[in-house]
């Protein structure tokens, strides 16, 4: 499985994201994300699928079976744009954003 | 044969603390629909579906707790589990839901067919991720009722956990906690 990890943490520096924006933006828990990508243990099906939608790629890719990472989820893409720009954000700048999902600023 | 039918077992309990500790739920009950959800499994009551829908898959298919389908959504795989919220009492539907993570984090759905053994072991996992034998013996429950109580499973899902409980017991003694086991309680304690 070192494949797996090597794809992982080369996304992560591609996109810029830390292992904690990973395990947020996946659900899998920080310990349990470095344990995977430590290669301490083999990844689940649901761990790996989980990784590979939040980083926006296929789980074939993340496992070795496919050189394209063919698959670009657009909703998991702006999830970690906010992720990745969270620290630049203001406040007002948030509250912008939240707005604009609860539909308030439709136009 | 026994031996390695244990082995599964003994696998199915490793397995149920694995997923907890991955997804991060330390407490109990189990949430086991948030669990559900985060690995990635869509749930749809059956109270949602229309009533011909409702009676075709109950009598015509004798779905009558829930099932699994899986399908591909924007180039991945995601599941649909239904399950019976009309009829079924909670804790049962706590336990379909569970049942059926084991065959999702298990990858069973890549099986030409389940066969009763898989079914046994979803379960035997089922059990263990919703009733722990380590926080069992940790906190040293002493009655099916107990369990009820400490779980929100059913009063028959209790008499067996009840069973396997003192059966281990006997076997390894009253504390006895393996390693794996230890380090799940660990985090119970630090983020339950």
């Amino acid at each position: 499985m070192k494949v797996f990890s090597e794809r992982v943490k080369r996304l992560l520096q591609e996109k810029k994201l830390s292992q904690a924006e990973l395990s947020s933006l996946s659900g899998v828990t920080a310990p349990s994300l470095c344990r995977y990508l430590r290669g301490d243990i083999e990844p689940r099906i649901d761990i790996v699928r989980n990784i590979a939608r939040a980083l926006g790629v296929s789980e074939a890719y993340l496992l070795g079976l496919d050189e394209e990472c063919s698959v670009v989820d657009e909703k998991e893409e702006l999830k970690q744009l906010v992720a990745r720009n969270r620290h630049i954000l203001t406040k007002e700048d948030k509250r912008e954003i939240i707005a604009l999902l609860y539909g308030e600023k439709d136009d | 044969m026994i031996e390695e039918n244990k082995k599964q077992y003994d696998k199915m309990t490793r397995l149920a603390l694995d997923v907890l500790s991955d997804y991060g739920f330390f407490c109990f009950p189990l949430d086991v629909f948030s669990l559900a959800k985060k690995i990635g499994m869509k749930l749809i009551p059956y109270s949602a579906l229309t009533l011909e829908q409702y009676m075709t898959l109950y009598h015509e298919h004798d779905m009558k707790l829930g099932f699994t389908v899986s399908h591909s959504e924007n180039g991945y795989i995601v599941y649909d589990t239904y399950y019976n919220d009309v009829d079924i009492q909670e804790p049962s539907q706590r336990f379909t839901i569970a049942h059926e993570i084991k065959h999702v984090v298990s990858e069973d759905f890549h099986k030409k067919y389940l066969t009763e053994n898989d079914e046994a072991l979803a379960n035997f996992f089922a059990k263990s991720i919703l009733a722990p034998q380590a926080v069992i013996i940790q906190e040293g429950l002493g009655s099916p009722e107990e369990y009820v109580e400490r779980f929100r499973i059913s009063l028959q899902s209790a008499e067996y956990c009840f069973a396997a409980a003192e059966r281990r017991k006997s076997a390894f003694g009253e504390t006895f906690l393996f390693n794996y086991e230890r380090e799940f309680l660990e985090k119970t304690k630090k983020y339950g």
